[in-house]
């Protein structure tokens, strides 16, 4: 206090690195809905692909589906590492 | 006011505690829903391949029925190349036999011989085909229905393969 830069009081260094969990946690959420919404369009292409007997582009789709995947784990450690609650 | 059980001090659990799904509980299930995204489109790679592979091996030559079974302008079903693939056989003329596998090439649906129309006829999407030759008239197939090579070998019928 003395130097006049006002001192952030524990409770609220607290608040705040709580608040930035939070946003970090619903940013992650956010970003693996997007990746699963993906790899819903993907499967759809490919089981139309599949039905219709051309299987052209089975391997394109899996290899994005496995792309959607390995980004959702990827930014699953952001929140598995985090205190619970 | 109820006393509560002795069950409840033993076994002190609290429901709303024991339901709670956090927010990271809930984002880490959402990357299982992920990996089962990705296992079904694996899946769908695995069945290709396995159908390609199927595909490959030239069928064997069966006997598919008898020339008097069917009536001129009749059709029936038979399958080919082994049980489980269901193939339309039509009988055009009194000489005349053609056979095509029964799935329609847009989502696998069964074709029907339409008698009074002369067309192959796909009712999920409304997909017609030549029953000459199977080839697309209208409708949403993409490619012509596979043909059956048929033989007659005195009063019987014999499909022999695959028209590629």
């Amino acid at each position: 206090m003395g130097d006049g830069v006002p001192e952030i009081i524990p409770t609220r260094r607290v608040r705040a690195e709580r608040s930035r969990g939070m946003t970090a946690i619903y940013a992650v959420m956010v970003a693996i809905m997007i990746l699963i919404l993906l790899q819903f369009l993907l499967l759809m292409v490919a089981l139309e692909d599949f039905l219709s007997g051309n299987r052209s582009v089975l391997w394109g789709s899996a290899v994005g589906s496995a792309l959607c995947f390995s980004g959702a784990c990827w930014l699953i450690r952001y929140v598995s590492g985090r205190p619970s609650r | 006011m109820a006393e509560t059980p002795a069950w409840k001090d033993d076994f002190p659990i609290s429901w709303v505690d024991d339901h709670y799904v956090t927010r990271r509980e809930f984002t880490k299930s959402l990357v299982l829903v992920s990996c089962a995204a990705f296992c079904a489109n694996g899946a769908l790679v695995a069945l290709g391949a396995l159908e390609k592979a199927k595909e490959a091996e030239k069928p064997e030559p069966r006997k598919i029925g008898m020339v008097n079974d069917l009536p001129v302008g009749g059709s029936r079903v038979f399958e080919y190349p082994s049980a489980g693939e269901p193939c339309l056989l039509v009988r055009l003329e009194a000489d005349r036999f053609v056979a095509f596998g029964q799935k329609c090439t847009h989502l696998g649906c069964p074709v029907l011989y339409r008698r009074e129309t002369g067309k192959l006829h796909c009712p999920c999407h409304e997909g017609y085909f030549n029953a000459e030759d199977g080839k697309v008239l209208a409708g949403p197939p993409p490619r012509p229905l596979p043909r059956i090579e048929l033989e007659r070998k005195g009063d019987e019928l014999w499909a022999m393969g695959f028209r590629r």
